[in-house]
């Protein structure tokens, strides 16, 4: 079990990769997973320290990575507004260029990029959990 | 992240990337990179080669630089990105709005090119 705890800051996102990348490597995973779990933590938690506190204020998002069972999992819970990113409706392909939207392309990554997507609220919080199922050739141990 | 340009054939940029395109990454350069797209720049190459890495404020970036340069009339290319950073693009569907080329010399033809 791998555990983080982060402050509500952009500028700790770099060290949450950090952190999950170190969990990736000891725990033996692939480099296309290890690019998939990093790039779905960076979305996630952007997401999270961009619109999960209106208020603003100082708050903890918990991680927590581990693996069992032939799966691995990250999780993330925040204590900021419920608020379930995978409601998000996926984006329609934009005809051009100049009608595509800038925005919220980072719930699609997610959804794109990681096997199972799941969200909760439970006691308060809200819980993202991102599930890929590892086959032997996955690891790299 | 770090940026650099080099002109090539006089009227062409080519904005050389490189580093992790993330929040931080981005940071770091966003106001050069918006620049080095500037008016009267018309044909702008972005080598991606030097990028392992991109999330998705990395595609905002591109897309509004994008956006900026064919406004005018002009034309943007990404060059060669990493095997990893072209599925993002292509599961996003960047790849249909802007084109991307795995060699310099295609995408020369394509900023100098007067087709759409």
């Amino acid at each position: 079990m791998y555990k983080l705890e982060i402050n509500n800051q952009l500028s700790e996102v770099r060290r949450m990769s950090s952190w999950l990348n170190d969990a990736i490597r000891e725990i033996g995973l692939s480099e296309e997973l290890q690019f998939n779990f990093d790039l779905c933590a960076n979305e996630a938690v952007t997401n999270i320290i961009s619109y999960a506190y209106p208020e603003n204020g100082m708050h903890k998002i918990s991680l927590q990575m581990n693996s069992a069972d032939g799966f691995v999992w990250l999780e993330i819970e925040d204590d900021g507004i419920p608020c379930n990113p995978l409601k998000e409706p996926q984006h329609k392909q934009p005809a051009s260029l100049e009608e595509a939207r800038i925005g919220g392309l980072g719930v699609d990554l997610i959804r794109n990029f990681m096997e199972e997507c799941t969200y909760i609220r439970r006691n308060g919080k809200n819980v993202l959990k991102m599930i890929a199922h590892i086959s032997r050739q996955q690891l790299v141990n | 992240m770090n940026i650099s340009e080099e002109n090539l054939q006089g009227s062409i940029t080519k904005i050389n990337l490189s580093g992790r395109m993330d929040i931080e990454g981005l940071g770091q350069i966003e106001i050069k990179f918006a620049s080095m797209c500037a008016a009267p720049r018309m044909a702008i190459i972005v080598d991606m080669s030097g990028v392992p890495y991109m999330s998705s404020i990395g595609i905002r970036a591109l897309l509004i630089n994008a956006k900026a340069v064919r406004q005018r009339g002009g034309k943007f290319v990404l060059l060669n990105p990493d095997t990893k950073v072209k599925k993002i693009l292509v599961s996003s569907s960047i790849d249909q709005l802007i084109t991307i080329c795995d060699d310099l010399n295609q995408a020369l033809v394509k900023v100098t090119s007067q087709q759409e």
